[in-house]
């Protein structure tokens, strides 16, 4: 029977579609900008407002959303060298566990949507779900077409940038911004525990095999693509869950890039 | 160059500029014009950074005036080139040396930069212009500071800038390397008449053809030339401290303090 057979899998499919280019394109950023870290922290972070939300009888989406906002607001304040910046993005990293579980423990009971939160239904995907992800990945596409330029300039040269003209600040609070809102939107499907797998992975391969910036964004969303779809695919004739597969594929990919370039380094030479 | 008619490009009337509380530096008054080579000296944190920022808007002076070509500095000003001291370069560096040079042609524009020839073109000269076309598919990280710099600089040069500051170009760089470097600079103002502010710590490198140095060093500044500024009584003067200038060899050596 085709994998397309039932509607669950179509919206998983199209929800994954989704994710990974908003990711792959995410990812190539936060890497130019050296942010890694704070793609990192950032679903972490989401993950306590939504325990925080749960546990008030809000949405958990409500609080996912607020907390992702509040704090990409609070990195993009982040003063300083990169290595003082996250170390300060550590500590509020740790600060919202911390709040996370505390709100976890205070829930009378098992918080099971705050749990779904942090491991993700991708199966479970409705069509409206799909819909909102739609229209959330057209704006955010949009930004990225409209802000390409710009956005690879400060991220490579702040100073030379802003001498230019670029609002260098605005711009990169403005990505932090769009960052918390593609952690929001993936979180409740991949789960805020593997955002990061494909916030990172499919950038940090792509950025080995191609210098040219254009050539990484692409090369980054198709990877992505691959990975869940493999992913999905895999998990649907074993009846097992996509996020693995997802981290593992990529893990192997990662490895075998390496491995292969290691190897050719030392043909060359 | 003494008798220049033209106006200066560039003129600093008794500008002050603080930071953070502190006074860095009390009134700068110093002219720069068309080709004129002038080198910023001083130890670190004597303001040599902060002056390039004045000068292209990223920073207003506390007090006194700025003009540049006779207007107000502000920033997004095609007429200046700038490269940036290095440090300021923080992010991942996986870029190619093309697309770095490319920034300097329309970095600042919106939207995304679809291939074209022109602007290959373009990239192109400016690579040729500072002996960098081998160096154009390979990443900038792979670079040696001296690549790196020079590429830096074909990328201030792509809007045809009028006046060039470069901040510390020579940090880094080998004495032959930095005699490279002073020469490729001066072989550009020559032939497109461009003014050059050039920020060292070491002045020797730049000595063949200097017009002019503007020494900064506790919060003052004095703009004259190499004979008149780096002598033992003004640069004591300027450090409130005993400073030995010694002449060897046609080199210059200041003793006795940090430059
Ligand atoms: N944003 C700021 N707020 C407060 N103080 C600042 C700021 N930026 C620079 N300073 C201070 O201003 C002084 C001058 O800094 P500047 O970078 O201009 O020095 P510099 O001459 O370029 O030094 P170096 O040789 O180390 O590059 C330093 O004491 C520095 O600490
Ligand atoms: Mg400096």
């Amino acid at each position: 029977m085709s994998i397309f057979h039932f509607e669950f899998m179509q919206n998983a499919f199209l929800a994954a579609t989704l994710v990974a280019a908003l990711g792959g394109v995410t990812g190539f950023f936060l890497i130019q900008r050296g942010m890694t870290f704070a793609g990192h922290a950032l679903p972490g972070i989401g993950f306590a407002g939504a325990a925080g939300a749960v546990w008030l009888g809000f949405s958990p989406l409500a609080g996912l959303v607020v907390f992702t906002l509040a704090g990409a607001g609070g990195i993009a304040k982040l003063k300083g060298d990169p290595r003082e910046r996250d170390l300060h993005i550590g500590m509020i990293l740790v600060t919202a566990l911390a709040l996370g579980l505390l709100f976890l423990s205070l829930y009378p009971g098992f918080a099971e949507p705050a749990y779904a939160i942090l491991f993700g239904s991708l199966l479970g995907i409705s069509k409206g779900e799909t819909q909102v992800m739609a229209i959330g990945s057209l704006f955010i596409g949009l930004f990225f077409v409209f802000a390409f330029r710009p956005l690879l300039f400060a991220s490579f040269d702040p100073q030379a940038a802003g001498a230019r003209g670029v609002p260098t600040r605005a711009l990169g609070a403005a990505f932090l911004v769009v960052t918390a809102l593609v952690v929001a939107l993936c979180a409740p499907i991949t789960g805020t525990l593997l955002v990061f797998t494909l916030l990172v992975a499919p950038s940090a391969i792509a950025t080995r095999l191609t210098a040219s910036p254009l050539k990484a964004v692409l090369l980054s969303v198709v990877l992505a693509e691959g990975l869940v779809w493999t992913a999905l695919t895999l998990a649907y004739f074993w009846n097992s869950v996509p996020g693995f597969f997802v981290a593992a594929l990529a893990f192997l990919v990662y490895l075998a890039v390496r491995l292969f370039q290691a190897y050719e380094h030392r043909r060359v030479k | 160059m003494e008798q220049t008619p033209s106006p200066p490009l560039l003129e600093f009337i008794n500008a002050g500029i603080q930071l953070g509380g502190q006074v860095i530096q009390k009134g700068i008054t110093f002219s720069l014009y068309r080709e004129q080579f002038v080198a910023v000296l001083g130890p670190n944190g004597a303001g040599k950074s902060t002056l390039l920022k004045l000068i292209l808007g990223l920073l207003k002076p506390t007090s006194g005036q700025i003009r540049l070509f006779g207007e107000t500095p502000r920033t997004g000003n095609r007429r200046i080139g700038y490269t940036p001291q290095f440090s300021s370069l923080e992010a991942s560096l996986t870029l190619r040396a093309r697309d770095i040079v490319g920034f300097g042609l329309d970095g600042h524009r919106w939207g995304m930069a679809l291939p074209n020839k022109m602007r290959a073109a373009k990239i192109t000269r400016a690579l040729e212009e500072v002996d960098g076309l081998h160096l154009a598919e390979a990443s900038f990280s792979e670079l040696s500071g001296g690549e790196r710099q020079r590429l830096l600089i074909a990328q201030a040069l792509l809007s045809d800038p009028e006046l060039l500051l470069l901040d510390e170009p020579l940090a880094s760089l080998d004495m032959s390397h930095a005699q490279e470097m002073v020469a490729l600079v001066d072989r550009i103002r020559r032939t497109r008449g461009t003014a050059v502010l050039f920020v060292t710590h070491d002045v020797n490198p730049v000595l063949p053809c200097l017009d002019k140095v503007l020494y900064l060093a506790g919060g003052q500044s004095t703009l004259g030339t190499v004979q008149d500024v780096i002598t033992t009584d003004n640069l004591s003067r300027l450090y409130g401290s005993r400073v030995e200038v010694l002449q060897s060899e046609g080199r210059l050596f200041v003793l006795g303090v940090d430059t």
